[in-house]
């Protein structure tokens, strides 16, 4: 593993890969379809708020991240590696890079997008928060920040190891979909069972509750719990992703 | 040439074209029913593994949800790991096939089923209808499973990549 070399791999990705566009692209979409939820929220659902301080737009948009979010990780990252394994051409960059490098640039290129995406809904709510009540509630858009963008890191690593393992486009996409198929089948098993801590929504869905109220009863340290939780997801699939690259024959 | 050698150089050959095999022994009836036979004789394995796994876990009281997992996820990684590219169907099948055999044993042999079937009724259509789709999902993941083991195993030149 070489920072230069990530640096380069993920820049590259970023500014002139590929799929470079398509994927700010869906980013793009990402941060209109939130601006959708947050406008009709002030329209058709005000009367719901009126007893408590306002419309909550962090929350409208974090249950937005939580529902679309993953399906828009899965559309954005399936092919990420697989489509290099399709056509050839991973093996010319890992006759230049480290695999490792490479992973983690293909990882940190996603992971700035999908952040820098958090980033643009968390200002948009913050417009509408100071047009509606003159108040910021920074707090509340800096945890907004950082859930979203692990929770969407979850995923990233998720479909990156997928496809990794992938030889192709087709079997990435369908192994994909499985996949998030037995995450939601794992969530639906209720809160009594133990199958929801293998998935991400229910890390992300424990963080629902410190949007509605932000200096939560329980204190600072049931936030930073939830967030290392989320963290530490997202780091064992993406060790799983760099070990699967290092074990594969190519 | 002695026979010995000629595998020797068969196998060099093999290993060093996996193509080459289908060209040496296309026309050969005999290749293809060893792989037919090879692939039966797994998914029948995979499905003897499944059903004593269903037993045990039935016996020890285990969570059924938990032990179809668990077991889904035993059976499509021996699968995986057994047939390598290209088991994620044929872990689908065994896995289907042994819960399949499990769940009409348990409604067939024990009171609790035997009292199910008597029932009869739309309860019945629902609890069958709810099984099967426990058991679609204990396959996806017993395919997961197998795909994932089949990918991360070492030694397959030249395949996918």
């Amino acid at each position: 593993m070489n920072f230069s070399e990530i640096h380069i791999i993920g820049e590259d990705e970023t500014f002139r890969g590929s799929k470079s566009k398509y994927v700010w692209l869906f980013g793009g979409i990402f941060i209109f379809l939130c601006f959708l939820a947050m406008h009709y929220s002030t329209s058709y659902i005000s009367f719901l708020f009126s007893n408590s301080g306002g419309i909550p737009y962090t929350l409208i948009s974090y249950l937005v991240v939580l529902s679309i979010g993953p399906f828009m990780v899965m559309i954005t990252s399936f092919d990420i590696v697989s489509s290099e394994t399709e056509t050839g051409s991973l093996r010319y960059i890992i006759s230049k890079a480290h695999r490792s490098s490479f992973v983690l640039g293909k990882f940190s290129f996603l992971f700035l997008v999908f952040t820098s995406m958090s980033f643009g809904v968390a200002l948009i709510s913050l417009i509408y928060q100071y047009s509606t009540s003159n108040t910021f509630q920074f707090e509340k858009i800096v945890l907004f920040l950082i859930s979203s963008s692990l929770y969407l890191g979850c995923f990233i690593s998720i479909f990156l190891f997928i496809s990794i393992l992938s030889a192709n486009n087709k079997i990435s996409f369908a192994m994909s979909a499985v996949f998030l198929g037995i995450l939601i089948f794992f969530f639906l098993q209720g809160d009594e069972s133990y199958l929801k801590y293998f998935t991400p929504y229910y890390y992300g869905i424990k963080n629902i509750e410190f949007m509605k109220s932000f200096p939560v009863e329980a204190g600072y340290l049931k936030i930073f719990e939830s967030l290392c939780s989320m963290l530490l997801y997202m780091l064992v699939f993406l060790f799983m992703s760099l070990a699967a690259i290092n074990r594969r024959d190519l | 040439m002695d026979t010995g050698k000629s595998l020797v150089l068969v196998n060099d050959l093999i290993a060093k074209n996996p193509y080459i095999e289908y060209i040496l022994l296309g026309s050969n009836p005999a290749f293809f029913k060893c792989d037919t036979m090879k692939t039966s004789n797994l998914l029948f394995m995979g499905i003897l593994v499944g059903l004593v796994l269903f037993g045990f876990f039935e016996f020890f009281g285990i969570n059924p949800t938990y032990g179809g997992i668990i077991g889904a996820f035993i059976v499509g990684t021996l699968i995986g790991k057994t047939i390598g590219k290209g088991s994620e169907k044929y872990a689908f099948f065994s896995i289907f096939m042994y819960n399949l055999i499990g769940l009409m044993s348990l409604f067939l042999f024990t009171s609790d089923g035997k009292l199910a079937l008597q029932y009869g009724g739309i309860a019945l259509s629902v609890l069958i209808g709810f099984a099967l789709m426990m058991v679609f999902f204990y396959s996806m993941i017993g395919s997961f499973g197998a795909f994932v083991a089949s990918n991360l195993s070492r030694n397959k030149q030249d395949e996918g990549l």
